[in-house]
């Protein structure tokens, strides 16, 4: 974030309860497994990003 | 690179379940957007917002499947309710719960605005870009949802 803040990009403040409550609901999504199949996209997505310009 | 990407994927997930309201489909979507993203590999310009860029493929995909199914893909039962069809490992804490039943609530437009900007902590100038709207708009809709969003989870604000 603060590479963000460095370029004056602004972010708003929401509070710290409603900020609270969606960290919340991000950390939540970030404590469930990532599937085979996700996993195997994103290796073919890396893949394809780092192919180089023909 | 690809654990870059593997990043992304929480933030996928949350950004998915908003715009799809059900988790299976939510799922489906984060994988279309992954196998859209390496079809357009060649779009995206290194050294620039990786989530962004997946974020808008997965915007785009969500209506594009909306106008071809020509089914509503927003609405619907809330995520109280969805909570027996959820898979093992997605329970959800009180707080997320209430918190998820009250993005629910809000338009479509409050919803995306304020998980882009005020949950994934993107910049009012990447949601606006993400969005296709400007930056006015996107303060407008944030801040409205911001209102509402507190009004539901402090209600004696």
């Amino acid at each position: 974030m603060s590479h963000l803040m460095q370029k004056n990009i602004e972010i708003p403040e929401l509070g710290p309860e409603l900020e609270k409550a969606l960290s919340e609901l991000i950390e939540q999504t970030g404590r469930e497994p990532i599937s085979a199949r996700l996993r195997e996209l994103a290796a073919c997505l890396a893949a394809a990003l780092e192919r180089p310009e023909a | 690179m690809k654990n870059e990407i593997l990043e992304q994927i929480p933030a996928l997930r949350a950004y998915s379940r908003v715009l799809c309201r059900r988790v299976p489909d939510a799922e489906d979507l984060v994988q279309e957007t992954l196998l859209r993203a390496i079809e357009y590999a060649d779009s995206f310009r290194p050294g620039t917002n990786l989530r962004a860029w997946l974020f808008t493929i997965m915007r785009n995909r969500f209506y594009t499947n909306c106008r071809k199914s020509a089914r509503e893909q927003t609405g619907g039962t809330d995520c109280v309710s969805e909570q027996s069809r959820a898979q093992a490992g997605q329970e959800w804490h009180m707080q997320a719960c209430e918190m998820h039943a009250a993005l629910r609530d809000l338009p479509p437009h409050y919803r995306e605005a304020i998980l882009l900007v005020g949950a994934l902590g993107e910049s009012y100038l990447e949601a606006a870009r993400i969005l296709n709207c400007d930056i006015g708009t996107i303060k407008s809709r944030v801040n409205r949802a911001r209102q509402m969003l507190r009004k539901v989870l402090e209600p004696e604000f």
